[in-house]
């Protein structure tokens, strides 16, 4: 897979495009690079899902590995779905299950993945997780520590999640025997409050007529910044690269004619981004708002009470802000909000056919963009890792239908 | 997009159908307990349906909400899951709802119990004021209650329950108890009455003690108690938890495996496979249960994930900590929501070998990532650990047209004759 990923990172070098594009395979491959060089130096290697602070990682001196990243980006880079869905369908993961934790199960099955020293995982986008990372501690036989991140957000509940913290930490202490260094973690949060704070900015500047981002760094930010890197020094260049270019697109805009914009409710599938660049290139549709990859709760750090302003850090972080929350209170206001903040045309619903927490927010979504911003949602069902669900065909003829709607609407207001 | 027209004409017809079950129980009688069950059931959602006009409020629940608490504040409880599972079998509408659900957004991968849930709010079916939801089980019924919420526009509440099982969590758990009060005291009027909840709590003591008497009782060779009965504890519990209905039923099954383990006697008349089985079998073909222990005395002796309760401690003096620690040590809760390794690994191969069984049987419903997850582990684990095979089964719980139950048949036929074989 990191072979791979160097092959597309030269093919990016050969044919440059922005900073940010050829930042972002550097990183990419860099990270996944890291996991194989720490087994060789010994440099504890902690596997971890989607939402588990990676600042304490840095500031204990440990190599992460996001699971969800890997298994999102391995199939789409390696072409080999098929074969990852039928190693899960031996060990007992039916194709209805979520396709990101059948990928992850046959990886931990076959054995690639490099061999960790724990693993810590939580509920923080949906509770298949939890057994994802038990799966991944019992079939390597690794010791793990569950992270129970609250539902709400309260000063219980954020008391309860740094207690739940200070606890993963000792776990990791005792089975690393790397200690956390508070002032490492200090500086990892200010990391991550830059992040935040230029992650906003951009968002801020995407309600421009025309919108200054291309489709694909919103989901680059999301993926580099809020998973990989989120914390670290590498992570804040990406979001200032981002930042300058985005900055320096304001008024022209990325495409020579915008005529559609729109509103993206759900991460686009992974096997082909290119459908991003696409809308955007043949129909000048531009996504103006994606709130699960960009629309953070207000938050900043106190370094008085880092683990503390940790745990409020991750109430305010997008998508799991909005999937581990009560729908009403995050999701669909801060769609509503951003869709009129942007002036959304339309919006588009990636479903992915096996998540029950996107599944259960389409229609309630799509009905408060109705109603309350007076836009119209194009809902394409997708897997996001299975190319055989539906089709690059399949999703432009329904985006092109979409788009003709969207058209027909703007000619009968004019 | 909001539910303003309530129409039960579903909910009458459920209440009928069970009313029809309970009236042919009591012509064709099997066992007192059998008979009760569906006297029971209907009355459950009878209750619900009468409760307006006897000025309650009530308490639409998903899985493992402390129904305690909704006694105690005179409210009237609905379970969400109970009503999605026991209406489709007797309704036999599982098409209809699931077509609901599609035009809502819901495609078929996601659990049908969910699906079964949105469809049933769509058609303005549920008599329902308010919702407690949780994620005891999965995070699916999060999402179900914050729908119905929506859909109906009636205040909610979420309990969120932590993952592990210290004291420092059964005290938060407690604290999101203290809150779920203060909130049904403001939906409703009533002030907290701790004396009822005492009786209630005193009633789910009772319920768990004879709960966890009837499960020994299960070692016994031959067992003494039919295949359907774990599923019908399960599902009186989940109904009855905290009252003095619960308390006879539970009492009425002891008494009767009692007398027959008094008299030596097993349920059937030939044991020939004790089997332990792993998560609840498709709600629409219990009769495939019957057709076991009839056919082939193949008896269901053992199912941690529904029957094996945790160890904590019941302190009275700290109502709202007892209650929370006895919601995470009870079973289907504790094995599916915490850890494996402390609750539903364990619990299986512990009672695959004090049960004395032969073979397990996964229950594997497909559209469910909970369930689904732990296979290989926990056939591993029963295989290395209790010298046990197990066969999966695919089935959708509530879809009956997911698999025949031809094929059900041919594959556990196929399982019996390896049993025998390794006999
Ligand atoms: S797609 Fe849905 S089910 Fe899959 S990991 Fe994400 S939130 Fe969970
Ligand atoms: S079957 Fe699984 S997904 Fe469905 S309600 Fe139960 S635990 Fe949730």
């Amino acid at each position: 897979m990191v072979d791979t990923l160097e092959l597309i990172l030269r093919h990016r070098q050969r044919s440059p495009t922005t900073r940010s594009g050829e930042l972002y395979y550097e990183m990419l491959v860099e990270y996944f690079r890291r996991p194989l060089r720490a087994t060789e130096e010994g440099t504890p290697l902690v596997a971890h899902t989607a939402y588990i602070p990676s600042e304490i990682f840095y500031a204990m001196d440990l190599v992460p590995l996001h699971l969800e990243s890997f298994s999102i980006i391995s199939p789409a880079v390696l072409h080999n779905f098929e074969e990852m869905s039928s190693v899960a369908k031996g060990f007992g993961l039916t194709p209805e299950v979520c396709s990101a934790h059948r990928v992850q199960a046959a990886w931990f099955v076959q054995g690639w993945l490099p061999r960790p020293q724990a693993v810590v995982w939580s509920q923080q986008l949906c509770d298949s997780i939890n057994h994802s990372g038990a799966l991944l501690q019992e079939a390597y036989d690794l010791p793990g520590y569950f992270l129970d991140r609250p539902y709400y957000i309260g000063e219980r509940e954020v008391h309860y999640y740094a207690q739940n913290l200070a606890e993963m930490v000792e776990f990791l202490e005792g089975t690393t025997g790397h200690r956390l260094d508070q002032d490492r973690l200090c500086q990892s949060l200010a990391h991550t409050y830059e992040i935040a704070q230029a992650e906003r900015e951009m968002y801020a500047l995407c309600r421009q007529v025309p919108c200054p981002m291309p489709n694909r760094l919103g989901d680059e930010l999301f993926s580099i910044c809020n998973w990989l890197y989120l914390g670290t020094p590498e992570g804040v260049d990406f979001a200032r690269a981002a930042l300058e270019e985005v900055r320096g697109r304001v008024g022209r805009g990325v495409v020579p004619q915008e005529n559609h914009r729109l509103i993206s409710l759900y991460p686009p599938p992974a096997f082909s981004w290119k459908l991003m660049d696409w809308i955007e290139r043949e129909h000048g549709a531009t996504i103006v708002a994606r709130p699960y990859c960009l629309h953070w709760a207000p938050w900043e750090p106190d370094f008085s009470h880092p683990l503390e302003s940790l745990a409020r850090r991750c109430f305010a972080i997008p998508i799991s802000r909005h999937f581990h929350a009560p729908m009403m209170e995050a999701m669909v206001p801060d769609a509503v909000e951003d869709a009129i903040a942007h002036h959304a045309d339309g919006g588009l619903f990636f479903a992915m056919i096996n998540c029950r927490q996107g599944c259960a927010m389409v229609r309630p979504v799509k009905d408060a963009l109705l109603q309350q911003a007076g836009i119209p949602t194009v809902v394409v069902d997708v897997d996001v890792l299975d190319p055989s669900f539906a089709s690059d065909d399949d999703i432009k003829d329904k985006l092109e239908s979409f788009f003709e709607v969207l058209a027909e609407r703007k000619e009968n207001v004019l | 997009m909001k539910i303003t027209v309530r129409d039960d004409t579903r909910y009458h017809q459920l209440i009928k159908g069970l009313d029809l079950m309970a009236e042919h129980r009591r012509r064709h009688p099997t066992t007192e307990s059998d008979a009760m069950y569906y006297r029971l059931l209907a009355d459950y959602f009878r209750n619900a349906l009468n409760a307006g006009e006897a000025g309650k409020m009530v308490v639409a629940n998903t899985v493992m909400t402390p129904s305690e608490l909704f006694y105690a504040l005179d409210m009237v409880p609905l379970h969400l899951e109970g009503l999605a599972v026991i209406s489709v079998p007797v309704l036999k509408d599982s098409d209809h709802m699931f077509s609901l659900a599609k035009s809502f957004g819901l495609p078929p991968e996601v659990c049908s119990a969910h699906r079964t849930q949105i469809g049933m709010s769509l058609l303005g079916a549920l008599p329902a004021d308010v919702v407690v939801t949780g994620h005891n089980i999965c995070d699916g019924s999060y999402k179900s209650g914050d729908l119905l919420r929506h859909l109906y526009d009636i205040p909610g509440f979420v309990v969120d329950r932590p993952y592990r099982y210290s004291d420092a969590d059964a005290q938060y758990y407690a604290g999101e108890l203290e809150e779920l009060v203060q909130f049904l005291e403001g939906v409703s009027g009533h002030k907290m009455d701790w004396g009822r909840l005492a009786q209630s709590m005193e009633c789910s003591r009772r319920m768990m003690e004879l709960h966890q008497e009837i499960y020994r009782l299960r070692r016994s060779v031959p067992c003494p108690s039919p295949n359907r009965l774990g599923t019908q504890l399960l599902f009186l519990g989940w109904l009855y938890m905290g009252t003095p209905q619960g308390v006879e039923f539970f009492e009425t099954v002891l008494a009767e495996l009692q007398e027959r383990q008094a008299r030596g006697q097993g349920y059937v008349p030939q044991e020939r496979f004790r089997l332990l089985t792993i998560f609840p079998p498709p709600g629409h073909k219990m009769k495939l249960l019957d057709w076991m222990e009839r056919e082939h005395g193949a008896v269901m002796v053992a199912d941690p994930y529904c029957s094996h309760w945790g160890q904590f401690e019941w302190d009275d003096s700290r109502p709202l900590v007892t209650l929370a620690r006895k919601w995470m040590a009870s079973p289907l809760n504790r094995q599916m929501h915490g850890p494996a390794e402390l609750g539903w690994l364990p619990d299986t191969v512990e009672d695959a070998l004090a049960y004395k069984v032969q073979g397990a049987i996964y229950w594997a419903h497909i559209g469910c990532a909970q369930g689904c997850a732990l296979i290989r582990i926990i056939r591993d684990a029963l295989r290395e650990k209790a010298g046990i095979p197990t066969l999966v089964l695919d089935i959708d719980v509530l879809d009956p047209s997911f698999v025949s139950e031809e094929e059900l048949k041919d594959k556990l036929e196929g399982f019996f004759e390896r049993l025998e074989e390794e006999l």
